[in-house]
């Protein structure tokens, strides 16, 4: 299984770009991952992870065939996302 | 006078017919003299254009196994391939970072919840290269965060 990872916010909480990627990308230290950043943030429309109520973070999983496979808010590690992929791939 | 038996022409001729009209193959490839001529290459080279990818490979790829660069984008049909770009299209070429350009193939969004295809989105990445969404298809979970957090 391979990650990726989109950004859909900078550290400061605004729009990230290319810079913002590459710095992530560093404190990951996983070369083999791709990480990109969302300019417009068009994922709040492509997503509903933003639900009501709630306020961002938020986090959106997505499979390897782009369905989305799970979103949440708040302040939580990702052990979820795995959670999900575990699943997803049978394991 | 001593004939041949019918049979025994019937043989001969086969013989000779067989021997005769096989196209030769001089470079030993997957085409025949006859069959390099009707694509323009070579039947003493197996890689007439001489890009690393041979003539059979081209025509499995639909590339032009006469040029090596069949979409002219300035890239070799081999480095498209080895980075999974398309050969046959100026506009796809290989990501700085190396990424392989998926298939979405006909991928079609149906919305924005739970077990729904997302909608392709614009990305940059940490090459600074601009990247669709819909072109990691196949290749990797991804997730979407905040680095605020």
């Amino acid at each position: 299984m391979s990650y990726a990872v989109i950004l859909f916010h900078d550290a400061g909480g605004t729009a990230p770009d290319g810079d913002d990627a590459l710095a992530y990308w560093e404190s990951l230290n996983e070369p083999s991952y791709p990480v990109t950043a969302n300019p417009d943030q068009a994922i709040f429309e492509a997503a509903d992870y933003v639900y009501p109520g709630s306020s961002l973070p938020g986090r959106v999983l997505l499979s390897p065939q782009m369905e989305i496979l799970g979103t949440t808010t708040g302040h939580q590690d990702d052990s979820w996302a795995w959670d999900i992929v575990r699943e997803h791939e049978g394991l | 006078m001593r004939t041949l038996p019918l049979c025994s022409l019937a043989i001969a001729m086969t013989l000779l017919l067989a021997v005769g009209c096989t196209p030769a193959n001089e470079d030993g490839d997957c085409m025949n003299a006859t069959q390099e001529a009707e694509h323009g290459t070579s039947d003493n080279a197996t890689d007439t254009d001489g890009d690393g990818v041979d003539d059979c490979e081209e025509m499995v790829h639909g590339t032009d196994p006469t040029t090596d660069d069949s979409d002219g984008d300035g890239l070799t049909d081999l480095e498209e391939i080895e980075c999974v770009s398309d050969p046959m299209d100026a506009d796809e070429q290989c990501y700085a970072c190396g990424w392989a350009h998926g298939n979405p193939g006909n991928l079609v969004s149906d919305g924005n919840d739970v077990g729904d295809t997302i909608a392709d989105v614009d990305l940059v990445d940490q090459c600074g290269e601009s990247v669709p969404l819909w072109d990691f298809t196949g290749k990797y979970y991804i997730l979407f965060l905040t680095a605020a957090w």
